[in-house]
């Protein structure tokens, strides 16, 4: 049939280039088949969605993932995942994948701009990157090159270490940077390790930790209720762990200071703490009559006036928590942490609530990680001494010192200091999986990016950024790297679990770990050589920290074990080391706090932005459990579940307004405006317009999610750092919902 | 004949939705054709702040007397005598949609691309290889189970809220209704 | 009959080809970029995964066309050299085909092979027909309309 229906005179090839002969081309493309088999075989890996990296095991058919599931003896998923790791195969054969590194033709940038792309090879795009970075050094300083990441993998925070990189920047401000200062000063470490199993009472500010399907944390409240615990949450409104809650009590957004205040001054002033722990292991009683005097003021009666929750509801469930041995009260990452200008003193009454509970380190409480000591590069291949970072932080970090101390953030400020305090400063900027959503106002990163004259976005997938990039490079994802993953979010004793490539790496896709090291061969070889002269390499590197961590003779060893753990009774700690010039024991009151600009015990500050005539309503935002923040939208199965976002408002609030459900609204705020469809409910309450996070990509290459839904941080002003120090956040809490709004139907 | 049942305690959901995407992988089902053959459906109900909500994982419940079955004009539905399962037989449906219409559960699915109706199959393929169904694998809480039907129809309540009521088709599920304890 | 099988054969080897790699002209070369592999969008994916329809299956790469794709070349003893990628690119489907025509193989091979594996590109065509700017491309997309 193919050949009677052709007229193959028609067809002699006019007008095409010249190409070798038919058969020299196949050569060309395919070679002699491997012995291989369409086998169906089994993987261990670890998911890479969200930080706590679940345990997974890939069914594999011929290279090919067919099915994703969890990993039974994993501390992490315990043998689950949830819905967005199980779907992990749509990131990794997403047709909307960055496939090779391209470099753009059209020297014209701009959002709707086409760039013109063509493709490079690794070599051209990496000698370009060096080219570029090198020339921004020599006429600008180091102080012009940006790097918008987090510092890790160790290799790539090795080669920004060596190029003397001042600004590297990343979202930790949204996340839990300042539960991490506040648990270094008060309790010695990140106690992020909830032992929700045994705890008896459970205190839940606001974190939808249910609905944030980190499944560990949700497990562990199952299990805790299953054994008769109590769940009370405060929140303004009704979510999955309300309705996990026994009791949900609602509260005015941002308020929950207020609360937490008062619940320390009930505990305190009626001698309810407990005793053993706060006598012995406590600066209570060093700084009595201080701390005392402090918490005097935050009665019940004072928090009901700011909260709206009874102050005999107040002090009962003061007295509850203190009573009930074990209490936790988790505040693990943005919810807590970022959401409001009053987040840092948020986190340090948290922290003095648990003190108080003493259930750091206990049975039933917050606890340290225990995992093994897997160690980084900089310690299998000491470094030569690293220049001095000298130069300026656009976003105006070095005046507050104690975000300064552990090196996280700040996003929320990036954009007013690239455009308003030192603009036109950054001139090279290298984007590590970052989208444009990630930041409190998107809008206003868009004009920053403007500015930068020579940009570099790294990812999987092409989101907003690449529009403004002169070159993009390709990126793994993690189905597709090896890796030793530790398990520290439960983490009684070590475990660690084998990342393993389950598939090889698609096109021409690389990791970060990679590009560090060729950026360092061209740009600081000093600083990636192994002792005897030769390159480090990534695998080798594996190899010696599997080896020195005892989980292997190499990574091929521990990737056969898949799991490895070291089991050990769990021995809670009696020493606290806090920041040096402590004594040992957990600080309730933190004098280092006064040197560095910092209140030495919680205070009252309120949210930045209360109701007005303009705006009377709250604004709230949310992420939903079906995505990860901004970078699932895109993934086929969960954009089916939940595609876009709404105005979720309260009926009496849509009647109020003559709104009807799905109907086009308008929400503004002094910093911006939206036009989204309503969606009504009645969990959330009468003066709060709450909308989802993650939706508004506008990259039509982002073929499920692009065009779908709205920005929801175009309604968040920028904080600045006077703002913050004004305000007393001295941990920089990035007000990422921390604002009110109008709404009208359109 | 031996069969199965599903066996669902809401209060344990989390709406993770890992039940929905591993359904979704593990049978390669199309996205944005309007085809899930699991969902979880969250409700409210009452009134802000008596307001609560329900999370209810649901797929096909291979009735003991499956209106779809009896539905069907061209006999595209069927039950495997091995294991008591209800099939659709995708060569033979037409996409007229009946069964939907009488199914109380939602349980057949229209593709708008193809036409035709196809459900959750109660992972056949995954049980003939000793494997549980993909839904119940990946359910991080247990709030989703399932087993032999004798064994499962002992246990629980035969409905809860916002399910049909199943005398008229005999659904093969439970529903575990204790609340969880409160110690004092 | 053999000189025509030959004739078809070098076509489709160069349509094939022409899929594979850019064209020299580095306008035509941005073309090729825009169309097949755009980090803004790409208009014409090439793979046929992304295209599977009506069998009912999710676009996406590596699908089950990639699988039964590299069970006929691994039929005649073959692989992409690209381990990395995905096997159903029309450019290599091209190619094969072209290789069947070459070595002789009857008319019901052939057949089957276009049913499992060129059928399909008529999607790809149509998309190419309305997306092309260049003359190249726009040429390209009339032959492969009128040889598939």
């Amino acid at each position: 049939m193919a050949l009677t229906r052709r007229d193959w005179l028609k067809t002699t090839g006019a007008g095409m280039a010249a190409a070798p002969a038919a058969l020299g081309a196949f050569e060309d493309y395919f070679q002699p088949a491997a012995s291989g088999s369409a086998a169906v075989t089994k993987a261990i890996s670890c998911c890479g969605i969200c930080s706590p990296a679940c345990g997974l095991q890939a069914t594999i058919q011929d290279g090919v993932v067919r099915f994703i599931e969890g990993l039974p003896g994993d501390a992490h998923g315990l043998g689950h995942l949830c819905g967005k790791g199980a779907a992990s195969v749509n990131y990794l054969y997403d047709p909307d994948r960055l496939k090779y590194p391209m470099k753009r033709t059209n020297p014209r940038k701009g959002f709707y701009e086409d760039p013109g792309w063509v493709r490079i090879s690794w070599t051209e795009a990496l000698d370009e990157i060096a080219f570029r970075m090198k020339q921004t050094i020599d006429n600008y300083g180091r102080e012009a090159l940006l790097f918008l990441t987090l510092p890790s993998p160790d290799l790539w925070l090795r080669f920004m270490n060596a190029m003397g990189v001042v600004n590297r920047i990343d979202h930790r401000d949204e996340c839990f940077q300042t539960d991490m200062i506040i648990q270094r000063y008060t309790t010695g470490g990140k106690t992020w390790c909830n032992d929700f199993e045994n705890s008896k009472y459970i205190l839940l500010f606001g974190w939808d930790i249910v609905a944030k399907a980190k499944i560990i944390y949700a497990n562990g409240v199952v299990e805790a209720r299953k054994k008769g615990a109590k769940v009370v949450h405060f929140s303004p409104n009704y979510t999955a762990t309300s309705r996990f809650a026994n009791e949900w009590i609602l509260v005015k957004p941002g308020s929950d200071l207020a609360i937490a205040l008062a619940m320390i001054q009930v505990i305190i002033s009626e001698n309810i703490y407990n005793k053993e722990f706060v006598d012995n292991y406590t600066n209570f009683g060093k700084y009595e009559s201080e701390i005392r005097a402090h918490f005097a003021q935050y009665t019940p009666e004072w928090a009901e006036g700011i909260s709206g929750v009874k102050a005999a509801d107040i002090r009962r469930i003061a007295r509850e928590f203190a009573a009930s041995r074990p209490a936790i009260a988790p505040a693990h990452k943005k919810s807590l942490c970022a959401n409001y200008m009053n987040g840092t003193q948020l986190v340090h009454a948290i922290s003095i609530l648990n003190i108080l509970a003493g259930t750091i380190d206990r049975p039933g409480g917050r606890y340290f990680p225990r995992t093994h000591s897997i160690p980084s590069v900089d310690a299998i291949y000491p470094p030569p001494a690293y220049p001095p970072k000298t130069g300026r932080r656009v976003d105006g970090r070095d005046k507050l010192p104690l975000v300064n101390e552990v090196d996280c953030g700040i996003f929320s400020t990036l954009a007013d200091g690239m455009l308003n305090k030192y603009p036109g400063m950054i001139k090279f900027a290298f984007w590590n999986a970052y989208t444009i959503l990630a930041f409190p106002n998107p809008k206003t990163m868009e004009e920053a990016m403007k500015t930068v004259d020579f940009t570099v976005v790294m990812d999987f997938i092409p989101t907003d950024t690449v529009s403004m990039a002169d070159i993009v490079l390709p990126s793994t994802m993690y189905l597709e790297v090896n890796d030793a993953v530790a398990r520290d979010y439960n983490a009684k004793y070590p475990q660690t679990v084998a990342r393993t490539a389950v598939s090889a790496p698609a096109f021409e896709t690389r990791s970060i770990g990679w590009v560090a090291i060729e950026l360092g061969k061209r740009l600081c070889p000093d600083y990636f050589k192994t002792p005897d002269g030769s390159w480090i390499s990534p695998a080798t590197l594996l190899d010696e920290k599997v080896r020195r961590a005892g989980l292997g003779e190499n990574f091929a060893d521990f990737r056969a074990k898949g799991i490895v753990e070291t089991k050990q009774p769990f021995t809670p700690r009696t020493s606290f080391v806090t920041v040096s010039g402590a004594d040992g024991k957990c600080q309730i009151y933190v004098p280092q706090f006064i040197a560095r600009g910092a209140d030495p015990l919680p205070k009252w500050i309120p949210k930045r932005e209360e109701p007005t005539e303009h705006y009377p309503y709250y604004y709230m935002t949310f992420i939903p459990a079906i995505h990860k923040r901004n970078t699932t939208q895109n993934m086929a199965i969960l954009n089916e579940i939940m595609p876009t976002n709404h105005a979720i408002i309260n009926p009496a609030m849509a009647k109020k307004h003559g709104i009807s459900e799905g109907q086009k609204v308008l929400v503004r705020s002094r910093a911006g405006q939206i036009e989204l469809p309503a969606h009504l409910s009645e969990t959330v309450p009468p003066d709060v317009v709450m909308v989802a996070h993650g939706f508004g990509h506008t990259s039509r290459a982002l073929s499920k999610a692009g065009g779908k839904g709205v920005r929801d941080g175009d309604l968040i002003a920028n904080p600045s750092i006077d703002d913050f120090i004004k305000a007393g956040n001295f941990g920089g809490s990035s007000c990422i919902m921390d604002a009110v709004c109008s709404i009208e139907p359109l | 004949m031996s069969t199965y049942g599903w066996l669902i305690d809401e209060k344990l959901c989390i709406e993770c939705r890992a039940c929905e995407s591993a359904c979704k992988t593990w049978n390669q089902l199309e996205t944005g054709v309007g085809v899930r053959w699991r969902q979880v459906r969250v409700r409210e109900m009452g009134v802000f702040p008596q307001v609560r909500q329900q999370a209810l994982t649901g797929s096909c419940h291979h009735c003991e007397n499956a209106w779809c079955m009896k539905v069907c004009p061209v006999k595209a539905i069927w039950r495997r005598a091995s294991d008591g399962t209800v099939q659709i037989d995708q060569d033979k449906c037409v996409g007229c949609q009946q069964c939907a219409m009488f199914c109380p559960y939602g349980a057949p699915q229209f593709n708008l691309r193809t036409r035709k109706m196809s459900k959750c199959t109660f992972c056949i393929d995954r049980q003939e290889q000793g494997l549980d169904p993909a839904c119940v694998t990946l359910c991080p809480t247990g709030a989703l189970q399932y087993g032999p039907w004798d064994e499962i129809q002992k246990q629980g309540s035969e409905t809860t809220e916002n399910f049909a009521p199943p005398r008229q088709t005999r659904p093969r599920v439970r529903f575990i209704k204790d609340a969880f304890p409160v110690s004092r | 009959m053999s000189e025509m099988r030959e004739h078809l054969a070098q076509l489709y080897a160069e349509l094939g080809q022409a899929l594979l790699q850019p064209p020299r002209d580095q306008q035509a070369a941005i073309e090729y970029y825009r169309l097949f592999f755009n980090p803004q969008g790409t208009p014409c994916p090439l793979w046929q995964s992304v295209y599977e329809k009506e069998e009912g299956k999710p676009p996406q790469l590596f699908g089950e066309a990639h699988h039964r794709a590299l069970a006929w070349y691994r039929r005649y003893g073959f692989e992409p050299s690209a381990k990395n990628e995905p096997a159903d690119h029309l450019g290599l489907l091209l190619l094969f085909y072209a290789k069947l025509l070459a070595d002789g193989e009857p008319a019901d091979v052939l057949e089957q092979f276009e049913n499992d594996h060129l059928r399909w590109a008529e999607a790809f065509v149509s998309k190419l027909k309305a997306e092309a700017r260049h003359p190249y491309f726009q040429e390209l997309a009339a032959k492969l309309d009128e040889n598939l």
